[in-house]
């Protein structure tokens, strides 16, 4: 089950993350974080084959024993981090686009909204809200 | 069972089949000595796979345990025997060979061959019930002959095959006097090799043929075993897919045994061992995804299997270790040359394992802290687990069946026991640092950074926990510039406490401090009652209280003194740290910055700081600093008053400061290096925000951009101002007759007038000329400098001084001249500096233009300089320049062969030009020897002056001179002079003369045809046809009486000169065209003829007619 989703800023910064278990937030923190490093790698590789049509869901990240992780980054470089429990299998790469899809229509929409600056950390209760919702169900 | 954990030596080191060597004495002969290295010298990669052991001739083996011929009763008390592998890799052969020295004819052949078979039949009673192979090896001295010439050594081998009942392929002879022992040995070793694999084929085929009488219910121990067996039998044989596809069978049989916690160690134990082989042999079939898989499907297996609830870190224990070999089998492969990935390499089985040595270390902890005292002081109830008969069991029951019920009191007492050690005499910090580094190394060389920062977060998290907290520090530090750069709060607050911990236990009190600022920001994910908290407690330092202690355990002895400690080494008033509040997200935001981007020297320099405080509480600061790249200003940029500097939180301050520039940074640049703010109570901290020259100050946009508050936001930064000179109120008026000659000495007049409303003193003008080829000076002179300057002392309002320099321009083209004025106007205490520049672009010309060429005394143009004869050099000046020029002379400086004619004067001199005109020079020169080749005839050199310089009154204008190359020439030496003397003229009917005079300057002897042909307008005498000899330095004189016919300007007799076709020595003779062009040179071709005169009219007419 999805226990973590994590957006990251263009230069890396945070800024959005919402986990099933409140008191492990800081674990998710570091783990979303390593994320980087794999997104990086991804976006690199693609620009080397140069296609002109880019994939924005990365797929796999990387997977450890306790989770994996799941990627997607939109065209302007903000990535989406999914993290799923590892004894999960229930999920299939198709439910983790959908997912991924609803993510970045919940950010486009939180882009349009005038009050919100671009690269800031996202404090809107209406996005915070999907996202659990999409954490539960996706439980 | 802690032994047990680590893989045992024989499990890991590759198999290789044993061969033993007996009946060598190394010690007392040197021959067997020599065969015993032979074998065991190096270079073993390039040989088979063996492995030697030299035995003595009585060693006794292991003895065979008899066959089981049921196994209908037998129940298997373990699975893999701890002693069969180092058995079988150490004590029993393959291959056993028994040297002997028997030569084919040998006298006592009989006795000898006897007492052979005595030796193997004695050998082969010891190893009865072993597939071990035996071999004979004869050592001989003689050569050998090839085998169907020596039927001696056919018929005796045969016997002595018969008698030690071996097959005729066991008996080997060995040459040991051959020089090619070497290869005699490594013939033996191969075929030792098959041997051992046909021993160790036997072997497995034994082991699987005890499969049929077992059955599953009992003997699932035994289906491991002996897969594993006869795995292992193909390793010795080399055989590596086959020992992969058996282990894979063994480990298969292991998970369908029954797990009770009775037995549930010893199976994971085992299973490890089995994998362990399973991995490294998938990785050797270049299998790395089956080998992953595997490991993976292992670990789901035994991930939940705990056992006994006591035992956790025992199990966690076994995890890490499982992980970690994998780890390194993984990493062997990739040096090997097997590529990895980013997301599938070793790092991440050392990240699990350093996990699962955490969890290990956590799970001793807490149940060694449940444990009574009594319990923890009773010693072991047993033996070392590595004395036990098989892997992996109990010491507390030794071989009894695991299937068994337990007596659970002995099992809980035995864990506690390995509980006790282990808390006490395993180092487990080492353990989990270890895998640690290991992890963070894989993901350095896989492009994973931030993989990497957090696993050194978890180091640095166990080196706190272990209480070691200088390293724990050293590594927090990089880590939270890590994190701090890419915002990320939350790990930062985290890391951060961390530090605050580490600082407070090993009683640091700056780090405390600093560690203590950073929480307090507005950015770390804390409440501001914890914020206000810390704000006190690094308050309190300050006044030398210790602060509370972060543990939840309440005070901490230990760290209570090294702070008391600390305190008492500062004295009052000293400084615990300065903190530069640009690298971390700190509470206090300055941006200091200059209202302008240039200050007139005249003007006051102003200065803004304005100061964000973003703490939990308020704050009063002691005093504020601003220091400059000129600590000069220091005392002008401070704010003293502490109640100016009284912050409430998210309260904006602003600060003015203004003061004037110091007269040496007139033309400098000013620059903001650093704020500093002070916090004193009885000890002192500085709070400093740092410039630098490379960015504006105070610009956290690089750093911090989410951190910077909209305060602030809007706030445009100038770090650095430049310090104007005083704009100059003068004026230089140049005078000047342009365009300048090249080469002139070339007059500006100068006129500064002062227009300022004081008078202006020390006035210098510099005048720097732009390029390299120009010079200027301050007399008429034409060797100046790039630049000279020119002084004033005092120059009175309205007034004006003059000067006049000299320029000199080597080029022709526009140069650009520049004029400094620098001065300076004392107004009350202070001194101002001015500066006034013009600068002038000058036009410079060719002046003259010379064309030189060389005549005959004729003034006929000569190609090239005859040698011994006068001829004249013109030169042609044509003034170029716009202006007239006054010629003082012309000097000709010719070449030292070339000898000047004195000419007195030159013919130039005084001469004035006008622009266009023309005037020609003229030398006469002759050409002393020499033959025909090239000459640079020399140069001339003209000297000139403008003959009207009006304005420089009182100087007298320099000669320039402008010097020309001549051009360059041929000589050429004359083979013959011809000299003709002939009267200027003749009248009709008047005979005259004609002597031709013919010389040979040369050093041969010369022979000529002279011809005299007749013409319309001459009669004359003398030679028409001769052939002339002439010696050298010799004349040869001909004589004509002419007598003309005609008036007028009349064509001579034309005279030809030819070489005779007879003549003797063709090298000398003269080409026809050199001749017809002396002759044309030498010889008048035309001559006046006058009428006769009219008194003599009557008879002169008479005879015309």
């Amino acid at each position: 089950m999805a226990v973590c989703i994590g957006f990251i800023g263009k230069e890396n910064s945070p800024l959005f993350l919402r986990c099933i278990n409140q008191s492990q937030e800081l674990q998710f923190h570091y783990i979303v974080h390593t994320c980087i490093d794999f997104v990086e790698e991804k976006i690199i590789q693609s620009n080397k084959s140069g296609s002109d049509v880019r994939e924005l869901y990365l797929g796999l990240l990387y997977s450890s024993e306790e989770v994996k992780a799941y990627g997607f980054v939109t065209n302007t470089k903000i990535k989406i981090v999914i993290i799923i429990d590892s004894t999960n299998s229930l999920l299939r790469d198709n439910e983790i686009r959908a997912i991924f899809r609803k993510l970045h229509n919940a950010y486009t929409e939180l882009v349009c909204n005038p009050f919100y600056t671009p690269g800031d950390p996202i404090t809107a209760k209406s996005f915070g809200a999907l996202v659990d919702e999409l954490l539960a169900s996706s439980s | 069972m802690s032994s047990d954990l680590e893989l045992p030596a024989e499990l890991m080191s590759r198999p290789l089949a044993l061969v033993g060597l007996t009946g060598l004495h190394v010690e007392t002969n040197q021959t067997h000595l020599l065969i015993w290295n032979s074998f065991t010298s190096s270079n073993r990669n390039e040989r088979p796979p063996l492995n030697f052991i030299l035995f003595g001739v009585n060693h006794t083996f292991p003895v065979a345990k008899p066959d089981r011929t049921s196994y209908e009763w037998y129940i298997p008390k373990g699975i893999l025997k701890r002693k069969w592998m180092s058995k079988h890799l150490n004590q029993i052969p393959g291959v056993l060979v028994l040297f002997y020295d028997l030569e084919w004819d040998d006298p006592a052949w009989k006795a000898k061959h006897a007492e052979c078979a005595h030796l193997i039949q004695t050998i082969r009673m010891k190893l009865m019930g072993r597939g071990t192979k035996l071999c004979l090896v004869l050592l001989q001295n003689s050569p050998p002959l090839p085998s169907s010439e020596d039927i001696l050594a056919a018929d005796r081998a045969a016997a002595l095959c018969q008698v030690c009942e071996l097959p005729p392929k066991s008996l080997f002879v060995l040459p040991c006097r051959s020089d090619h022992l070497q290869g005699y040995i490594l013939r033996l070793e191969s075929a030792f090799y098959e041997l051992c694999q046909s021993s160790y084929h036997l072997s497995s085929r034994a082991v699987r043929s005890h499969r049929d009488q077992l059955n599953r219910t009992n003997h699932g121990y035994l289906f491991v075993r002996h897969q594993f067996k006869i795995g292992f039998y193909h390793e010795l044989k080399q055989d590596v897919a086959m020992a992969h596809k058996h282990y894979s069978q063994s480990y298969a049989h292991l998970l369908e045994l029954r797990i009770t916690d009775a037995n549930v160690t010893e199976v994971k134990i085992v299973s490890g061992y089995i994998g362990y082989k399973v991995w490294r042999l998938s990785f050797l079939l270049n299998l790395p995804r089956e080998a992953i898989a595997h490991f993976r499907s292992h670990m789901d297996f035994f991930r939940l299997r705990v056992g006994n609830p006591l035992s956790k870190f025992e199990h966690h224990a076994w995890l890490a270790v499982q992980f970690s070999t994998f780890g390194r089998l993984f990493e062997d492969a990739i040096e090997l040359g097997l590529p990895a990935i980013q997301t599938q390499h070793p790092g991440f089985f050392y990240q699990q394992a350093a996990q699962q040595a955490i969890q290990r270390k956590k799970a001793c902890y807490q149940d060694y802290a449940a444990l009574d005292q009594t319990a923890i002081q009773t010693p072991l109830p047993f033996d070392e687990s590595s004395q036990l008969e098989f892997y992996g069991q109990r010491p507390w029951r030794p071989n009894r069946l695991s299937l068994e019920p337990s007596d659970m009191k002995a099992e809980n007492d035995g864990i506690t026991a390995l509980l006790v050690r282990e808390r006490l005499q395993v180092d487990l910090t080492a353990m989990i640092v270890g895998a640690l580094t290991n992890a963070v190394n894989q993901f350095k060389n896989h492009r994973s950074p931030r993989m990497k920062q957090y696993l050194l977060v978890q180091m640095a998290e166990e080196y706190c926990r272990s209480e070691n907290y200088a390293e724990a520090l050293t590594l927090l530090e990089p880590l939270l510039w890590d994190y701090r750069k890419d915002f990320w709060w939350m790990p930062l607050t985290s890391l951060l406490q961390l530090g605050l911990r580490c600082a407070y236990l090993s009683g640091r009190p700056a780090e405390y401090f600093t560690y203590a600022v950073e929480l307090c920001s507005r950015v770390t994910v804390k409440s501001q009652e914890e914020k206000a908290q810390i704000f006190d407690n690094f308050v309190g330092i300050l006044q030398k209280k210790m602060p509370p202690s972060p543990l939840d355990s309440g005070e901490n002895p230990a760290a209570t003194q090294l702070w008391a400690d600390q305190f008492a080494n500062f004295a009052k008033g000293a400084s615990i740290t300065t903190i530069v509040t640009n690298t971390i997200s700190s509470f206090v935001e300055v941006k200091a910055t200059f209202t302008q981007k240039q200050f007139a020297a005249e003007d006051a320099v102003e200065l803004e700081v304005h100061v964000i405080y973003t703490g939990p509480i308020p704050i009063k600061f002691s005093s504020l600093h601003v220091a400059l790249n000129n600590s000069a200003y220091l005392p002008f940029c401070q704010v003293a008053n502490s109640d100016e500097l009284e912050f409430e939180p998210n309260q904006i301050r602003h600060y003015e400061f203004e003061f004037v520039a110091q007269p040496q940074d007139i033309g400098a640049e000013l620059q903001i290096v650093s704020v500093t703010f002070e916090m004193s109570h009885e000890l002192v901290a500085y709070l400093r925000c740092e410039g630098s020259s490379s960015e504006e100050f105070g610009s956290f946009r690089s750093e911090f951009p989410s951190a910077i508050d909209k305060g602030l936001a809007g706030i445009f930064v100038l770090n650095t101002t430049e310090i104007l000179p005083r704009t100059a109120n003068v004026e230089l008026i140049l005078h000047h007759e342009a365009p300048a000659l090249r080469g002139e000495c070339y007059p500006i007049h100068l006129e500064l007038f002062n227009r300022e409303t004081e008078d202006i003193v020390n006035v210098t003008l510099t005048v720097t000329t732009s390029s390299s080829i120009g010079r200027v000076h301050d007399q008429p002179k034409i060797d100046g400098n790039v630049s000279v300057q020119l002084k004033n002392e005092k120059l009175v309002a309205g007034q004006m001084c003059q000067w006049n320099v000299f320029a000199q321009m080597e080029q022709p083209g526009k140069h650009s001249i520049t004029f400094q004025v620098n001065y300076e106007i004392n107004s009350d205490s202070c001194t101002y500096k001015s500066q006034y520049v013009k600068t002038l672009e000058l036009e410079t010309v060719q002046p003259v233009e010379c064309e030189a060429q060389f005549q005959t005394l004729q003034f006929q143009p000569l190609r090239q300089i005859p040698v011994g004869e006068q001829c004249v050099a013109v030169m042609t000046v044509t003034n170029l320049s716009p202006f007239p020029l006054q010629l003082e002379q012309g000097v000709w400086k010719l070449d030292a062969l070339l000898t000047n004619h004195p000419m007195g004067n030159s013919q130039l001199a005084g001469l004035i030009l006008q622009k266009g005109e023309k005037a020609n020079d003229v030398a006469v020169l002759s050409f002393s020897n020499g033959d025909n080749r090239q000459i640079r005839t020399g140069s001339y050199t003209l000297k000139w002056k403008r003959s009207n310089h009006s304005k420089a009154e009182g100087y007298k204008i320099p000669y320039s001179a402008s010097s020309f190359d001549l051009p360059e020439m041929e000589t050429w030496s004359v083979p013959l002079r011809i000299h003709v003397t002939l009267p200027a003229h003749g009248y009709v009917r008047e005979s005259m003369n004609m002597a031709i005079v013919i010389h040979n300057p040369g050093p041969s002897y010369i022979e000529l045809d002279v011809y005299m042909s007749s013409n319309d307008a001459f009669m004359f005498a003398g030679n028409k046809q001769i052939k002339i000899q002439i010696y050298p330095e010799d004349d040869y004189e001909l004589k004509y009486n002419l007598y003309p016919l005609l008036s007028g300007f009349v064509a001579l007799p034309p005279l030809q000169l030819k070489t005779p076709t007879s003549t003797i020595d063709p090298v000398t003779a003269m080409d026809q065209s050199v001749l017809d062009e002396l002759v044309s040179r030498y010889v008048p071709t035309h001559i006046y003829v006058l009428p006769q005169a009219k008194e003599k009219g009557k008879t002169n007419l008479l005879r015309s007619e």
